[in-house]
């Protein structure tokens, strides 16, 4: 999931939604994608497709029963909670499981919104989500911000948002794991680390260079609640249109 | 509108036009007195002779961004218990936070707002159907703004041209003929696009999803800047064989279409026979679905087929 957060980043500084993933077969990536909406004029480019087609583009069997074969054995780690589409897409796919960050309030498809990995239509699959969930909730402040300043009607919403309360998460709504302490629900870590304790920057060479101002976008976690004391960057989205131009 | 307020077209009763379009839209779960659902917004108790002041207010600063959500609802509640007051609807909850309220009044309104006169309340987030339940919810909940029932003005107010419906389905149909699956649509906006089912390709290849590839290469050729910004299927009807799937109706959403006509519903669509995506409270958009009841003869498929 750190990784997908650093291509999250990468994301946030191509001016694009911070929403990203990569998929893994073997405890090894086989892909990477991230939000390209934007770019593309295409609202459905989210970064579960841009990941998918990625390996698709690696098959050269493109039998029905071969990609699902293949799909399978694919875990996708996904920063925010894979929408109605994309959850609809993964099941088409036969993915073999699904690890997301925070869930996603608007559209959620494991969970919040549907249940669409376990529905009756078609094969279910398995969805856990909560994985470093305030950094990835972290990355799409910061994005909201620069939104805000270029919107017509000014508001009022500033840099505090970032300081905002993290409410807890609605564990209810999704699939409960025990995958990862055993008791239950907290699946991220719990007590007090910095980012870099748990993703160095050797993991992220797969997705590119290594930008070490990434760890300087999230505040550390203290005691299990996020530590606003520490002073993280902002990105000026302002500055940077100007300098793209 | 029809053009001279001619109704004779609309069949109220069942949601169809011409005898040949059928409203797809969730069942009227609001004609029920069972509770309605609810939204909660800021609530503001102030003095009679502010509201105009108030007012002012709410219209420059919140009404942009809550839309017309809120246009169902009485703005205003008179509250007699002693000195008279009215109770003030300004926004929904989830736009504006307390501290953000309290300083728009102050700095463009010169109000103090004092801390027990900013409240939330719960109010029904849609019309009801009928005039009762309306008055019912008003007496528990909040005063309902009726205008009759929403569904019925909204089928006057729906501006169809059905010759040219029947013309565009046609056109549809032609593009059927040799291809392996019966999935093909066609889209009618500022650019025109037939897009054919490639899930032989790439198993996510549905004609809808394809085609919303092919606008959008379209419209990227024609736009200057990044941030000319209209969503991509704005003002666009759809034409399409078979209900799509959850995800293409899901991408639909997300380019923000205005119309879907569909001639066969499927098991695994994401309208009428799951989610009703068109029209889903909680999503950001919701657009206009019908299904068109003319016998078009269309292959019977798999029911595990997604379209
Ligand atoms: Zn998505
Ligand atoms: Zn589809």
């Amino acid at each position: 999931m750190g990784i997908a957060l650093y291509v999250a980043y990468q994301a946030l500084m191509a001016n694009e939604t911070p929403v990203a993933c990569i998929l893994v077969k073997d405890d090894k990536v086989i892909s990477i994608g991230s939000n390209l909406t934007n770019d593309s004029l295409n609202g459905t480019r989210h970064a579960e497709f841009i990941a998918i087609d990625s390996v698709l583009d690696g098959l050269k069997d493109r039998k029905p029963e071969t990609i699902r074969e293949e799909f399978q054995k694919l875990t996708l780690y996904v920063t925010v909670e894979p929408c109605i589409m994309c959850a609809s897409a993964l099941k088409q796919l036969g993915i073999g499981k699904v690890i997301f960050g925070c869930g996603n309030d608007r559209f959620g498809g494991n969970g919040t919104v549907l249940n669409v990995h376990r529905d009756n239509i078609g094969e279910t699959y398995k969805s856990y989500g909560g994985i470093l969930r305030c950094e990835s909730i972290q990355l799409l402040r910061n994005f909201y911000i620069q939104e805000n300043d270029s919107a017509p009607i000014p508001q009022v919403k500033k840099n505090k948002d970032l300081l905002k309360p993290y409410p807890p998460m609605e564990w209810d709504l999704y699939d409960k794991v025990d995958l990862f302490d055993g008791k239950g629900r907290e699946v991220a870590p719990g007590g007090s680390y910095k980012l870099i304790d748990l993703v160095q920057p050797e993991d992220l060479k797969v997705a590119g260079d290594v930008d070490m101002e990434f760890y300087d976008y999230f505040y550390d976690i203290k005691d299990g609640e996020v530590d606003f004391n520490k002073a993280v960057k902002i990105v000026d989205g302002k500055r940077r249109r100007v300098n793209e131009e | 509108m029809s053009k001279s307020g001619d109704t004779s077209h609309i069949d109220f009763e069942n949601g169809v036009l011409y005898g040949k379009l059928k409203q797809i839209r969730q069942q009227d779960k609001q004609i029920s007195k069972t509770k309605p659902d609810l939204m909660s917004v800021w609530c503001y108790r102030i003095k009679p002779q502010d509201s105009k002041k108030v007012l002012a207010v709410v219209n420059s600063h919140f009404s942009p961004i809550d839309g017309e959500q809120l246009l169902h609802v009485k703005r205003f509640q008179k509250i007699t218990d002693g000195e008279v007051k009215l109770d003030m609807l300004l926004c929904l909850y989830k736009s504006f936070g307390r501290d953000d309220i309290v300083s728009i009044f102050h700095e463009h309104g010169s109000m103090t707002i004092e801390d027990g006169d900013l409240r939330v309340v719960d109010v029904p987030s849609d019309s009801p159907s009928t005039r009762e339940v309306a008055l019912a919810w008003g007496a528990e909940f909040w005063p309902i703004a009726w205008k009759g029932n929403p569904n019925h003005q909204f089928l006057k107010k729906v501006d169809i041209d059905i010759e040219e419906v029947q013309q565009n389905i046609n056109q549809l149909l032609a593009n059927l003929e040799g291809k392996a699956l019966p999935f093909v649509t066609l889209f009618d906006g500022s650019h025109r696009v037939i897009s054919h089912d490639c899930r032989t390709d790439h198993p996510l290849h549905h004609s809808v999803m394809r085609g919303i590839q092919m606008v959008a290469d379209q419209e990227k050729e024609i736009r200057t800047t990044a941030t000319d910004g209209n969503y991509l299927l704005n003002k666009y009807t759809i034409y399409t064989t078979y209900e799509p799937c959850v995800m293409c109706c899901m991408a639909l959403v997300h380019s923000r279409i205005d119309r879907v006509i569909y001639l066969q519903p499927l098991p695994t669509g994401g309208f009428e026979s799951n989610y009703q995506l068109g029209a889903r409270d909680g999503l950001n958009w919701k657009f206009e679905v019908w299904r068109w009841l003319s016998d078009p003869q269309l292959p019977p498929l798999d029911n595990k087929l997604n379209a």
